[in-house]
C-alpha cells in the first residue's frame, strides 16, 4: 500500500470509518493518521507479538508505538510510510524486551495444566477450521511452536530481518528502513536468517508436517 | 559459462532473491535454467522456498481491539509513568530553603556582629571603663588622702554667705564631673550593696585597724594639747552600735572627750557644711550670738563637741529620686555646757545640708583656732533651701557650683584628719534616725556597710560629707574621696556615702552585668542558637537523603507493581 493511500485529498476530507486524524509530514503533506493505523496496525500487532511473545505486551507496545507516531509524525519525511512506522513499533519492542528481561514479570493468568493450552486457545488463528481434521490441526499447532522456536534461536537482527521480510511480506526495503539499516545489509541478514532456520528446521524435520519436512 | 570455466554454485544472495521474489523474470528464468543443472543448487533452493513458506504460513494474530484514534492524542500526553520511588524520609523543598536560608541569615549576623564589635555593647565598654577609670581614680585619691602631707593647697575654700547655696560640698579637684556622678536610681542601690559587699568586708577590717590607729592618733594629740583624754569605753563601744544605728539620745549621752578633735577637724577639712561646735560656739549660741538662730527660733541642732558628732550625719535624710533634700530633722546632740571641746581643737560651725533644711542653723565660730585660719567666720550661712539643693543631702557640687555655704576657709592641712577622724566621728554621731523615710530605711539596711564608708573618708582633704544621708557613716564618707564619689552618686542610702570606692565601682559594674543582656546580645545569641539548629537540620537531612538515595525506593502502597515496573497511560492533554 503505497503512502499516497493514506493522503488526505482536502483538509477537510473526512473519513468513513473512523475519525479522521490530520497529521502533515516534514514535506507538508497532509495525512489520515487514523488511516494508517488501520492500514498497518495488523502488521505491527503480528510484528509485535512475534517479537515479545506477549499479547498484552504487544498491545501496549503498538499503542506506545502508535502514539509516538503521531506525536512524531512531522519528522516523517514522506517515503517508506510502513518501514517508518514499523521502525517505531520494533523499537518499542525493543525497549519492553530489554526492560522484561531486565524485569522479568510472572503473568497474573491462571498457568493452565494443558502443554496445548496456550496455543491452542481458541484464538482466531487456532480455530479449526471445517477442512483439516484434528490431527492436520494440532500439525499445525507443532509447527507453529517449531517455528517460532527456530526463530528464537536467531540472532535478533535476523530474527527481526525474517520476520519483517518472510513472515510479514515487508520489502527489502522497507525493512531496512524499519532496521534502520541498508538493504544489503537486510539481504545478508535474511539470506544466514533462513539458513540457520533452515537448519534449525532440519534439525526437528520430524516434527514438522510431512510436507515441509526437508530431506 | 560452465563449459569453458566448470560449474559455479548459485549464491545464497541469489537464490534469496529468486525466493523473495526480487530478480526480475529474466533474472529468474536464468536462474531457473541454472539450478536445472545442478542438483546442489536446486536442493539449496528448494530448503531455501520451503523455509520461507513455513515462516510466511505462520498464522496471524488477530488484532484484540482497533488502535484508530477516537481523538487526537495529547501531544505530550502519552507517557511511560514510572512508579516514583517513594523515599522513607522526604522532606519539602521550602524546608531546604528555609534551614538554609536561616542558616545563611544567621552566619550573616553573626559575621557582622563579630566584624561591627557587638560582641560587647559599646556603649558597655565604656560604661566599664569609665566605672573602672573611675573607681581607680578614686582609690588612688582615697590612697593619697591618706597621706596628711598630700592634702590640696587647691582645696576649694568656703564661699561668703552671699554666695551660700545648698550644694555645699566641695567637688573633688582631679574629678569634677566624673561619669559616675550621674545619680544612680534607687533601684540600683540594692544591687550595688550587694555587690559592693565583698569589698565592705574586707574594708570592716582595715576599718577596724585604722580606726584603733586613729584612736591613738587623737589621743596623742589631745594629749599635746594639753587636755587629758578621759577615757570613753563608752564611746568605743558605742561605735559599733552607731553603725548599726542606736538611739540619738544614748549617742547625746554618752561624753566622749576624745571624739571632740575628731568631730573638729571633720568640717574643717572638708570645709563645707558638717559643722561642729565647739564649747566657744555654744557658748556664743547659748549667749544669743546668733541672731539668725533666734530668728528661726528652731531648734538648733548643736552637736555634743565631745562626741564629735557630725551635724551632718545626725540627719537620716538625704537626697531623694528626685534630687530634693529630705528634711528629716533628726536630733542632733546638744552640747551642754561645761562639756567644751579642747580649745585647740576648735572648728568652724557650718550648716550641714540637713541644718539648713532646719529652720535657722548657724555657723558659729566658737572660738579661736589655733592652726586653723578661720576666714570667714563672721558671716552667717544662709540657710538653704530644700528645693533648691538636691546636692545638699551630700552630692558634691561640680566646680562650678561653688558652695555658698558662709563656712569659713580652712587650711586643711592644719589639722591632720586621718581615716581615724571619720571613724570616730562615724562612731560619735551615727544615731539613726527614726523617721527616716522610706530611704532612711534603705539607708538601715546598707547600715552595716558604715565602716565602709568610714575608709573612704580617710581622705583628710575630702570635704566633709554631709551627704551621707545614712548617719555618720555616711557623712565622714563624704569626707574622703570614696564619700564623695558616694555623694556623686548620690545614693540616699549612707552605703554609698562612704561605702568605698571599689565596692561603688564593682556595684556598678555588678549592676550593668544584672541589668540583663543588651539587644545585639539577645539578637546574638537568637542568631547562633538558628544557625546551630538550621544547620544540623540541614546537615541531619542532607545525609538522610543521601542516605536513602542509595537505596532502592518503596513501591507505591496499595499496588502490585514492580519497583519499576513501567505503565503506560493515556493522559489527556490541556489545552491551553
Amino acid at each position: 500500500m503505497a503512502n499516497t493511500d493514506y493522503r488526505l485529498q482536502k483538509p477537510s476530507q473526512t473519513c468513513f470509518d473512523h475519525p479522521t486524524l490530520p497529521v502533515q509530514d516534514r514535506k507538508g503533506a497532509s495525512y489520515c493518521f487514523n488511516c494508517i493505523v488501520t492500514g498497518f496496525q495488523g502488521q505491527a500487532y503480528n510484528v509485535a507479538c512475534r517479537i515479545l511473545y506477549d499479547r498484552h505486551l504487544a498491545e501496549d507496545a503498538v499503542q506506545e508505538s502508535l502514539t509516538s507516531a503521531y506525536r512524531s509524525f512531522g519528522q516523517f519525511r514522506g517515503d517508506n510510510l510502513k518501514g517508518w512506522l514499523m521502525r517505531i513499533v520494533t523499537n518499542s519492542c525493543r525497549d519492553m524486551l530489554r526492560a522484561s528481561r531486565s524485569r522479568p514479570s510472572v503473568p497474573l493468568d491462571p498457568v493452565s495444566t494443558d502443554p496445548d493450552a496456550e496455543d491452542g486457545a481458541l484464538t482466531a488463528a487456532n480455530l479449526p477450521s471445517d477442512e483439516e481434521s484434528p490431527e492436520e490441526f494440532a500439525e499445525r499447532g507443532e509447527l507453529r511452536r517449531t517455528i517460532e522456536a527456530g526463530l528464537d534461536s536467531l540472532p535478533g537482527e535476523r530474527k527481526m530481518a525474517i520476520l519483517l521480510v518472510d513472515v510479514e511480506g515487508f520489502s527489502y526495503e522497507e525493512a531496512a528502513t524499519a532496521l534502520n539499516c541498508s538493504v544489503g545489509t537486510v539481504k545478508s541478514r535474511i539470506s544466514r536468517g533462513r539458513r540457520e532456520l533452515r537448519d534449525y528446521l532440519r534439525g526437528a524435520g520430524e516434527l514438522l508436517p510431512s510436507g515441509f519436512r526437508q530431506e | 559459462m560452465w563449459f569453458f570455466g566448470g560449474h559455479r554454485h548459485l549464491s545464497e544472495d541469489r537464490l534469496g532473491d529468486y525466493v523473495s521474489g526480487r530478480l526480475s523474470s529474466a533474472d529468474s528464468a536464468r536462474l531457473e535454467r541454472a539450478v536445472e543443472g545442478c542438483a546442489q543448487c536446486r536442493e539449496e533452493l528448494e530448503s531455501l522456498g520451503q523455509t520461507r513458506a513455513l515462516l510466511q504460513a505462520l498464522p496471524q494474530e488477530p488484532l484484540p481491539r482497533s488502535f484508530v484514534f477516537a481523538e487526537a492524542p495529547a501531544a505530550s500526553g502519552t507517557e511511560i509513568f514510572r512508579p516514583a520511588r517513594v523515599p522513607a524520609f522526604q522532606m519539602p523543598g521550602w524546608a531546604y530553603a528555609g534551614a538554609a536560608a536561616v542558616a545563611g541569615l544567621a552566619v550573616i549576623v553573626f559575621v557582622l556582629s563579630g566584624t561591627m564589635g557587638t560582641w560587647l555593647p559599646q556603649g558597655r565598654e565604656n560604661d566599664f571603663e569609665s566605672v573602672a577609670s573611675t573607681a581607680s581614680m578614686e582609690m588612688a585619691q582615697a590612697e593619697s588622702a591618706s597621706v596628711p602631707a598630700s592634702v590640696p593647697d587647691s582645696m576649694p575654700a568656703a564661699q561668703p554667705a552671699g554666695q551660700a547655696e545648698p550644694a555645699m560640698a566641695q567637688p573633688m579637684a582631679d574629678e569634677p564631673s566624673s561619669p559616675a556622678s550621674v545619680p544612680v536610681p534607687l533601684e540600683d542601690s540594692a544591687g550595688r550593696q550587694e555587690a559592693s559587699a565583698e569589698a565592705e568586708v574586707a574594708r570592716e577590717v582595715e576599718v577596724s585597724k585604722e580606726v584603733e590607729v586613729a584612736k591613738e592618733v587623737v589621743v596623742e594629740r589631745i594629749v599635746e594639747a594639753g587636755i587629758e583624754p578621759t577615757p570613753a569605753p563608752e564611746s568605743q563601744a558605742a561605735a559599733p552600735e552607731m553603725a548599726a544605728g542606736p538611739p540619738a539620745a544614748d549617742m547625746a549621752e554618752a561624753p566622749t572627750p576624745t571624739a571632740a578633735p575628731v568631730a573638729a577637724s571633720a568640717p574643717q577639712a572638708s570645709s563645707e557644711k558638717p559643722k561642729v561646735e565647739t564649747p566657744v560656739e555654744t557658748e556664743a549660741r547659748d549667749s544669743g550670738s546668733t541672731a539668725s538662730q533666734a530668728d528661726a527660733g528652731a531648734p538648733v541642732p548643736t552637736v555634743k563637741a565631745e562626741t564629735g558628732a557630725v551635724p551632718g550625719a545626725v540627719t537620716g535624710g538625704g537626697a531623694s529620686s528626685d534630687g530634693k533634700v529630705e528634711e528629716t530633722r533628726t536630733p542632733v546632740p546638744v552640747v551642754e555646757r561645761g562639756e567644751l571641746a579642747p580649745p585647740a581643737l576648735g572648728a568652724i560651725v557650718t550648716p550641714t545640708p540637713a541644718l539648713e533644711a532646719t529652720p535657722a542653723p548657724e555657723p558659729m565660730l566658737a572660738t579661736p583656732l589655733p592652726k586653723a585660719t578661720v576666714q570667714a567666720a563672721a558671716p552667717e550661712p544662709t540657710v538653704a533651701k530644700p528645693t533648691e539643693a538636691p546636692e545638699a543631702a551630700g552630692l558634691a557640687p561640680t566646680a562650678s557650683a561653688e558652695p555658698t555655704v558662709p563656712s569659713p576657709t580652712l587650711r586643711p592641712e592644719v589639722i591632720e584628719p586621718t581615716a581615724t577622724v571619720a571613724a570616730m566621728a562615724r562612731a560619735a554621731v551615727g544615731p539613726e534616725p527614726t523617721e527616716l523615710p522610706a530611704l532612711a530605711s534603705e539607708g538601715e539596711r546598707t547600715g552595716p556597710e558604715g565602716p565602709a564608708g568610714a575608709v573612704g573618708t580617710s581622705g583628710p582633704q575630702g570635704p566633709a560629707g554631709p551627704a551621707g544621708p545614712r548617719g555618720a557613716a555616711g557623712s565622714t564618707g563624704a569626707a574622703g574621696p570614696a564619700g564623695t564619689a558616694g555623694i556623686e552618686a548620690g545614693v540616699p542610702p549612707a552605703a554609698d556615702g562612704g561605702a568605698g570606692i571599689k565596692g561603688r565601682a564593682l556595684s556598678e559594674g555588678a549592676g550593668e552585668r544584672s541589668a540583663g543582656p543588651s539587644l545585639g546580645e539577645i539578637a546574638l545569641t537568637v542568631a547562633i542558637v538558628l544557625a546551630t539548629a538550621a544547620a544540623i537540620v540541614a546537615v541531619a537531612m542532607f545525609l538522610v537523603k543521601r542516605l536513602r538515595s542509595g537505596r532502592r525506593g518503596r513501591e507505591h502502597p496499595g499496588t502490585n507493581l514492580e519497583p519499576d515496573a513501567s505503565v503506560i497511560v493515556n493522559r489527556p492533554r490541556l489545552e491551553n
